[in-house]
């Protein structure tokens, strides 16, 4: 009964984001338990709307975002079952990735508003940065194992994936960072756009898009566990899941914004290079 | 009730208070920063993001009228308080009216009433569509004519900034007081630190907090060093302009006390400056207004009788 996953996953997901998101207040210098309490004022607070906004565009596409990490959760091992065992669930992953694309420019351009339109922009060009590095770092374990089933990775792994290709995981942490839009590649939310595509939103619409923010970092943290660190029972995936989201939260607090301009520059003329290199050498093992 | 009474009173341990500087108010505004990250509240982004209104000092008539259009856009629960000495009053009685059930109800109830009248527009809400031009690249690109300021955090007072945008790329940007003043001067470290502040928190810097603690006068060591020595911040802000003739990270620098003893800097005037921006990102521009030296009002003697009001509004 493989359904049984869906809720597990689910609350597993969402005590996993919540907890992540008080680790990142606290580094900020703010209490542990900073999201409750967000989450309460969001709860009480009234909704707003703008000036001619597309209401159906911007609502659906702040929902879609913990929608996106849930169907991300989906092609995850847990043990021996899967919710979805998909023979291509590294491209569904990567599709669900891409699907963030979509829900940021709509934010942006449903508000009617500069602040969210400018940060659907800056997340437009962010993407354009991250998601080959990311499409790449994605195929490189695929190649490994000659499948693209997420099972099959975790069953070719006897060194974890994660010593015998460490670019391609490093890049991908990033590429998380990247599509939650959290900490150094916060820029289309940041603060100096009022917000950016969060600005404009008040009370549950602001809460569920904020929510999705830390649900994608989880589902991109979880993802990982299969991929690189050799998947595991429940237990095992919630504890690497937890170690993964430890590291992506310390090193973010530590590093300022980085500008979406500059990211374009280190995306085509590093990252992507390093990765394809990476590939190259992972192939070659596997041929020799 | 009980459960709401409760859930309101849960919500408010960590307000989000959107702080607007009027020429004359910058210590207040500096001091309930601090006041801010002592208690654990936040700072808020947008007036959608605030839950409280502080205006520090006292706002002439042009910064008057956009506080009213801010305090209007705020969701609700919302409070609202003027501080022109010590902001903690002003705050208390802001964060108390938020708990206040039955006065945010009737708040509630009178927008609704005041919502429904007007909007009979042909166009969408009586906005103009975007016109179009070439950009820096000579493609016609969408124009956007948005004015920023003077109500955005890390901004100089009572400034404000009439844009044209393509993307958000800045194809003309013409500077002004929005009543005719600039931001007080403070002494030299206090003045220098907070502009380095300003530029930290648009940068998203962990070293903001610290430039914040050094500018209320704590010892927190050596900040240039540590400042200097962040190389993905270099890595950020280097090249990017600056109006006072260096780069960005060369200005960031020499604000910090112990950093580079750089040229003494000459108070400069808005107007004419909006050329410089030109062809910039607005985070550019964001940032090279942050750390500008505006020339301003010459600061009010802090010593001043307290006055603290807050207020949610009422019929």
């Amino acid at each position: 009964m493989t359904w049984v996953l869906l809720p597990a996953l689910a609350v597993g997901l969402a005590v996993l984001a919540v907890a992540t998101a008080g680790v990142s207040a606290r580094l900020a210098g703010g209490s542990l338990s900073a999201p409750l309490h967000e989450g309460a004022r969001l709860l009480v607070q009234r909704r707003r709307t703008t000036v001619a906004p597309d209401s159906l565009l911007w609502r659906v596409a702040g929902g879609s975002l913990p929608v996106i990490a849930l169907m991300m959760l989906a092609v995850v091992p847990v043990g021996g079952s899967v919710l979805a065992d998909l023979p291509v669930g590294v491209v569904w992953f990567n599709a669900m990735d891409v699907l963030v694309w979509a829900s940021l420019w709509l934010l942006g351009w449903g508000s009617n508003a500069l602040g969210p339109l400018v940060g659907g922009y800056r997340f437009l060009a962010q993407a354009l940065a991250y998601e080959l590095p990311l499409m790449f770092a994605l195929t490189t374990p695929a190649v490994a194992a000659s499948s693209l089933r997420v099972g099959d990775i975790v069953a070719a792994q006897g060194i974890w994936n994660v010593v015998t290709m460490p670019v391609a995981a490093a890049v991908f942490l990033l590429c998380v960072l990247g599509f939650a839009f959290l900490g150094p590649l916060g820029q289309p939310a940041a603060a100096d756009l009022g917000g950016g595509v969060l600005d404009e939103l008040s009370g549950p619409d602001r809460l569920v898009v904020v929510a999705g923010r830390w649900a994608l970092l989880t589902a991109g943290a979880a993802f990982f566990v299969p991929l690189f660190l050799g998947g595991g029972g429940a237990l095992v995936l919630l504890v690497k899941t937890a170690a993964v989201l430890a590291v992506l939260v310390g090193v973010g607090s530590r590093l300022p914004l980085l500008r979406v301009e500059r990211l374009l520059e280190i995306g085509w003329l590093v990252l992507l290079p390093l990765t394809l290199v990476q590939l190259l050498v992972t192939s070659l093992t596997v041929v020799l | 009730m009980e459960l709401t009474t409760r859930l309101l009173a849960y919500a408010a341990a960590r307000p989000h208070v959107l702080l607007v500087e009027a020429p004359g108010g910058r210590r207040t505004r500096m001091a309930a920063q601090d006041l801010l990250a002592a208690r654990g509240w936040l700072p808020a982004v947008s007036p959608a993001d605030a839950d409280v209104l502080l205006v520090c000092g006292r706002p002439a008539p042009g910064l008057a009228e956009r506080v009213a259009r801010v305090w209007s856009q705020m969701p609700g629960p919302r409070a609202r308080g003027t501080a022109t000495g010590d902001p903690a009053p002003a705050l208390d009685v802001a964060r108390e009216s938020l708990t206040d059930l039955q006065a945010q109800r009737e708040d509630a109830v009178a927008r609704d009433i005041e919502a429904d009248g007007g909007m009979t527009d042909d166009m969408p809400g009586g906005l103009m569509m975007a016109g179009s031009g070439s950009d820096r690249d000579e493609l016609q690109l969408e124009q956007l004519q948005p004015e920023l300021g003077p109500v955005l955090p890390h901004w100089p007072a009572g400034l404000l900034a009439r844009l044209t945008l393509q993307g958000d790329v800045v194809a003309a940007a013409e500077l002004s007081w929005c009543d005719g003043v600039g931001p007080d001067r403070l002494d030299e470290r206090a003045e220098r630190l907070d502009r380095a502040y300003a530029v930290l928190s648009l940068a998203g810097s962990r070293h903001a907090a610290a430039v914040r603690a050094g500018r209320a006068g704590q010892d927190v060591g050596d900040l240039a060093r540590r400042v200097g020595r962040d190389r993905a911040l270099r890595w950020s802000l280097r090249g990017l302009p600056s109006l006072t003739g260096e780069d960005l990270w060369a200005e960031l620098l020499a604000l910090l006390p112990d950093g580079p003893v750089g040229r003494p800097q000459q108070p400069v005037e808005p107007a004419g400056l909006g050329e410089m921006l030109v062809g910039q990102e607005l985070a550019a521009l964001r940032l090279a207004l942050a750390a500008c030296p505006f020339s301003g009002s010459v600061a009010p003697q802090p010593a001043r009788p307290v006055r603290g009001r807050a207020r949610g509004r009422r019929r």
